[in-house]
């Protein structure tokens, strides 16, 4: 009552000061209002059938009929696909599926319960293609969305304000920029990234697209998101959701629930005390409180760069810096992501057309800018250009950084990319195929042999265990059949040899011409091999003898049928 | 008064202790703990002499047939047994054992008459002539990344041999001692001034000598000249 009677000051002072409070109230309104998170919103795209839509889509003759996907599955006493494998029905259309034909069915069974049933068999290469053209659909509309499933994406769209803003506008335009695709596509929105699928297999919450010759567009009745647009699903949907969810339908049906509906309703304390805590996680998916996070697709990132010239280059060193500019630039990537480039591809396009493609393996990974110019230095040094360079590209293959330990007792290369610098330079020098590690063919024909790249810490002994193992036994015992090492004349030296003509094969008596003249003191022989007898163009014969001449020295020589001598080669 | 014992009792206790490590680690590591010298071999076999390291060796023939390639063979064998040694005690397949480099001067290396295991510890460098083979020789040399060289000069014109100024043998010498390398020479004569080691090469083998086992060939050889210069 007392207040009624303050004076008029007083009265004066507190509406101002009420005033003031609903100013700042106000304020602070606007301000939380301004903070307030929005809550997150996700779409779901899933084409229904997937493996069946893509064929059929090439197939429209066959859209209105019965069509069933046949696929072989594996022998189940064996676990492998092999021959007897049994075909079985993997995917059917809602005309096979009112003539009860079904998955799991054997064809046999199939086209007896439906004999106009189409059968096509699954083709995973095609499903492959599919799919990368839908996951390149989705990143057309945003970056953050999880491939879930074969044709089941789900979208984040808290990044797409335009989508949080008019959910329903965003949709209709995903779905006319997928009709490209010409693929059924059905959109749901949800709350959670759980529910959008659940929202996508209901007709009453998806947006759909068909084709029917013109795709046909049909938005959904009810865009908002409610448990009672999904009641009569039956509870197995919810295994296709996510793989933490394991319900045992048959239980749940004997206790008369069949419906997502029926399980929603539930109390979710018994659920769990009854089935565990999957029954929870059910029911806190149902009701839009399981939030799991979705698994991001990121594409895998590519360092490669590439630069048309304004003007051709005609010397190398302009040609370097602008390559060192761009080393830089993917080094720095590289570094920012954690890699390394453990090769990289040079490729240079010339005034004239012409194109120069190289790559070159690093010994060790490395993102070292300056280190790669050189070895990029030492390769171009080798090279003649037809013309001057109008363009580069340069590709870097990532790798994780190289880790490994020392042993204090053991000896490796003090420097691998040094050394491995000095064989690009050994090898601008002398030419291809001059350095490397020799390794022996499984053949009899005399001196060949495989020159594999230069060695390189263990690809050494990988390389040594290999080359004994694919040698053949009878070949192994045949090598170091002289027990002093040759040295062959490379090529061999065509000379004239006096010879005794009698016998099947022609006795060596003097060398007449050569650097090593003279009478043969003793010969061993004759050793005839030959190989490929086979083919007209590959085939070879000669006739070995090992000889000393007077002066000491022990040559091998070959006959070469009808009137072919050569020197091959002296063992010193 | 107390403290001298006390102290001499530390330091035995010590000393013990240390003995006992050094012990425990002669056992686990062999051969780390193998006496070295300074002019030891960078590969060492009953058949071979020791070729310093850091310096030049320069071998050659006496007759046509003396088996110097032998003494390659040897070496590449000694080479890839001592690895498999090592694989015994550890088999990390990051590390590995030192490769051979073969510089050879006519391209003449015939992998046919050695093993697979020689051949893959093995860096062929195929040259056509001398000038190149020096060339590839000192660029393996500035690597420093090499224990071993094998210059094969042996098929190399005499001629073309005695157009290679000396002073590039000298330079080879610098760097090899820089790089503690062992360069092993092989030349028809004479013709290093700087080696630290000269190996001539006695043995004559016959026509006979193809039909015995490898091991039992042994070439003879009788030092010319031992001059070890980082000794």
């Amino acid at each position: 009552m007392r207040k009624f009677f303050l004076p008029p000051e007083r009265k004066r002072l507190r509406g101002r000061s009420t005033l003031k409070a609903k100013k700042k109230a106000a304020r602070l309104y606007s301000l939380r209002s301004s903070t307030k998170k929005a809550l997150p919103l996700y779409a779901s795209f899933q084409v229904p059938l997937f493996s069946l839509a893509i064929l059929l889509r090439d197939r429209p003759d066959l859209i209105s009929g019965p069509v069933a996907l046949v696929c072989c599955a594996p022998d189940s006493d064996t676990s492998t696909p092999s021959t007897t494998a049994k075909p079985v029905i993997l995917a059917v259309n809602h005309e096979a599926a009112r003539c009860r034909v079904t998955q799991g069915l054997s064809p046999t069974k199939a086209l007896a319960r439906c004999p106009h049933l189409n059968l096509i068999s699954s083709n995973p290469a095609n499903e492959c293609l599919h799919q990368d053209a839908l996951r390149e659909y989705l990143a057309s509309l945003g970056s953050d969305f999880e491939e879930t499933a074969m044709g089941v994406f789900i979208l984040d769209l808290m990044s797409i304000p335009h989508a949080m803003k008019f959910p329903g506008e965003w949709v209709e335009q995903a779905l006319r920029k997928a009709t490209p695709l010409r693929l059924p596509l059905d959109v749901a929105l949800a709350r959670t990234p759980d529910l959008s699928i659940l929202a996508g297999q209901s007709p009453a919450l998806r947006h759909t697209l068909r084709f029917n010759a013109d795709p046909i567009f049909c938005m959904a009745q009810h865009p908002t998101f409610a448990i009672q647009h999904i009641d009569s699903q039956p509870v197995h949907s919810l295994n296709c959701v996510s793989t933490e969810i394991t319900l045992e339908a048959e239980l749940l049906s004997l206790w008369g629930i069949e419906t997502l509906g029926q399980l929603a309703s539930l109390p979710r304390q018994g659920l769990a005390e009854r089935l565990g805590p999957e029954a929870k996680i059910a029911h806190d998916v149902l009701h839009g409180k399981h939030h799991r996070l979705l698994r991001l697709h990121r594409p895998p990132e590519r360092f490669n760069l590439s630069q048309q010239l304004e003007y051709p280059i005609e010397t190398m060193e302009p040609l370097l810096f602008a390559l060192h500019r761009g080393l830089r630039t993917l080094c720095s990537r590289l570094q920012s992501s954690q890699r390394a480039a453990s090769s990289l591809r040079i490729t240079l396009t010339f005034d004239d057309g012409d194109l120069y493609a190289h790559k070159i393996e690093l010994p060790e990974p490395t993102c070292d800018s300056s280190l790669l110019l050189r070895v990029i230095q030492t390769h171009l040094s080798t090279i003649h250009a037809p013309a001057p360079a109008t363009g580069w590209s340069l590709h870097l293959t990532s790798a994780s950084h190289e880790e490994k330990q020392y042993h204090l007792f053991k000896r490796s290369l003090k420097n691998s990319r040094r050394f491995m610098n000095t064989l690009g330079r050994i090898n601008a020098l002398l030419g291809p195929g001059r350095l490397g590690t020799p390794f022996l063919l499984d053949t009899h024909r005399p001196d060949s042999f495989q020159m594999k790249g230069a060695l390189c810490s263990e690809k050494l002994a990988v390389k040594g265990e290999q080359n004994e193992c694919t040698l053949s036994p009878h070949y192994r015992r045949i090598q170091n059949s002289t027990s002093l090492p040759l040295s062959r004349f490379r090529p061999t030296l065509p000379i004239h040899v006096a010879s005794d003509p009698e016998g099947r094969f022609p006795r060596p008596l003097a060398l007449l011409s050569g650097p090593y003249c003279g009478p043969v003191t003793k010969s061993n022989g004759p050793f005839p091999i030959s190989g490929h007898w086979w083919d007209p163009e590959e085939r070879w014969q000669q006739v070995e003898w090992d000889i000393q001449l007077t002066s000491n020295a022990l040559l091998r020589i070959a006959y070469h049928p009808p009137d072919n001598w050569v020197l091959e080669g002296i063992y010193q | 008064m107390h403290s001298p014992p006390l102290n001499n009792g530390i330091t035995s206790c010590r000393a013990s202790s240390l003995s006992v490590l050094r012990k425990q680690m002669r056992e686990q590591f062999p051969m780390a703990h193998e006496v070295r010298t300074p002019s030891s071999s960078s590969s060492s076999s009953a058949h071979l002499p020791p070729f310093p390291s850091g310096a030049l060796s320069e071998l050659t023939p006496a007759s046509p047939c003396s088996g110097l390639s032998l003494i390659l063979a040897e070496i590449l064998r000694a080479d890839s047994e001592h690895a498999h040694e090592k694989n015994d005690s550890c088999t990390s397949p990051l590390l590995f054992d030192d490769p051979i480099a073969l510089i050879d001067g006519r391209n003449s290396f015939d992998p046919g008459s050695y093993d697979a295991d020689s051949c893959s510890r093995l860096l062929w460098i195929r040259c056509h002539d001398s000038k190149e083979s020096l060339r590839c020789c000192d660029l393996l040399l500035r690597d420093e990344n090499l224990p071993l060289l094998v210059l094969d000069l042996l098929l190399t014109p005499l001629k073309e041999l005695h157009l290679i100024p000396r002073s590039s043998w000298y330079r080879l010498r610098n760097l090899a001692r820089r790089a503690n390398t062992s360069v092993l020479i092989f030349t028809p004569h004479h013709l290093i001034p700087c080696a630290a080691l000269q190996i001539c090469l006695d043995s004559s083998f016959t026509l006979s000598a193809l039909k015995k086992d490898r091991h039992e060939l042994k070439p003879t050889y009788s030092h010319q000249k031992m001059a070890l210069h980082n000794a």
